[in-house]
């Protein structure tokens, strides 16, 4: 079931929480129009969580986002900010309130999310040999959102 | 206020799992690895796209010890091809005399635009599990083979994960089997320490 809230909400704490991505998060399998660094995310997973009493009322969605850049530094450090550190709080270990705006059949709102887990942790991938001087670093990670699908 | 308790035989009952662990749970703990990877390879075969089916003919598992001896772990995943393990004797009739030829067993041979490609799943099964992007190659000899130039765009191929959704849905069920093995070993343990003393 597609629930196009978690995508926007997504969408959204990922230019809040990197600056330089606003408005450059992208679908995988939509190509950027621009040529600076952007993200892209794809939804891999949906698990309901079970309780000890049956099914709970949250979801569990894994998405893969992924950071692409050219300059390996600026990549590197905006998929630091995304994750999170221990002082700086990311996407890794949030729960709360994520806002989302309107999209198709739903106006402007927030959902809740018990938690946000980074799986697989960021990892850097190298460009691949394409002949170039300067290929598309990739910096990947899987996060695995908890949240109330309503 | 302050509340005291005392557990009789706390003590004893730590030092005796601590004394067990190394020696009762590590069948079990092998065990419960051994049959949970067992439940992720099936959900993978089931999860993975097919396109000449070597990809799923290739998943595999095996079990392994962590070298400090704290454990076993489990992989899933597409398996190299041995060549020399599937070595098949046969009779070459010209020559009058058996020989041996190597078979592949996950490498597959595919017509690419009117020419035969070998496609092997270890090379790709990662870029079907995480997709890629797509590029334009400056160079078009790296885009070949030697022989053949195969173009000079590649598309961008959206994931379609097999590994990661077979995990995500066996995690409790595996979590239980781990669960139910180790609560045998200690029932096992606890029996044969107490027929020991006796």
């Amino acid at each position: 079931m597609k629930d196009p809230r978690l995508a926007a909400a997504l969408i959204a704490k990922i230019g809040a929480l990197c600056p330089q991505l606003l408005d450059k998060v992208y679908p995988f399998d939509a190509p950027p129009p621009s040529l600076g660094p952007y993200a892209t995310y794809a939804f891999i997973d949906r698990v309901p969580v079970k309780s000890l009493r049956g099914l709970s009322a949250l979801t569990m969605r894994r998405v893969q986002v992924d950071i692409w850049d050219q300059d390996d530094e600026r990549g590197s450090k905006n998929a630091f900010m995304l994750q999170g550190r221990r002082d700086v709080p990311g996407l890794d270990q949030f729960c709360g309130m994520l806002a989302f705006p309107a999209v198709a059949g739903f106006s402007a709102g927030e959902l809740a999310v018990e938690y946000v887990e980074c799986s697989s942790p960021t990892e850097a991938i190298e460009p691949a040999i394409d002949g170039s001087e300067r290929g598309w670093n990739r910096y990947s990670a899987d996060y695995l959102i908890t949240y109330i699908e309503g | 206020m302050k509340l005291t308790t005392t557990i009789r035989g706390a003590k004893d009952l730590t030092l005796t799992i601590s004394e067990l662990e190394a020696k009762h749970f590590r069948k079990a703990a092998r065990k419960a690895v051994n049959e949970g990877t067992k439940l992720i390879l099936a959900a993978a075969k089931a999860n993975v796209s097919i396109r000449t089916g070597s990809l799923r003919k290739s998943l595999g598992r095996k079990v392994k010890a962590f070298k400090n001896g704290t454990g076993y772990y489990g992989i899933v995943g597409p398996r190299k091809d041995n060549k020399a393990k599937i070595a098949q004797s046969v009779r070459d009739h010209a020559a009058g005399k058996r020989k041996t030829i190597l078979k592949s067993r996950f490498r597959k041979t595919i017509k690419y635009k009117g020419r035969e490609i070998t496609v092997n799943p270890v090379k790709y099964a990662h870029l079907v599990e995480f997709g890629r992007r797509a590029a334009v190659v400056r160079k078009r000899k790296v885009m070949s083979d030697g022989a053949v130039v195969f173009g000079t765009k590649i598309k961008s191929i959206p994931p379609r994960p097999f590994l990661r959704p077979a995990w995500d849905q066996n995690k409790a069920a595996v979590e239980a089997i781990v669960r139910k093995e180790m609560a045998k070993a200690v029932t096992e343990a606890g029996r044969k320490s107490g027929r020991g003393k006796r």
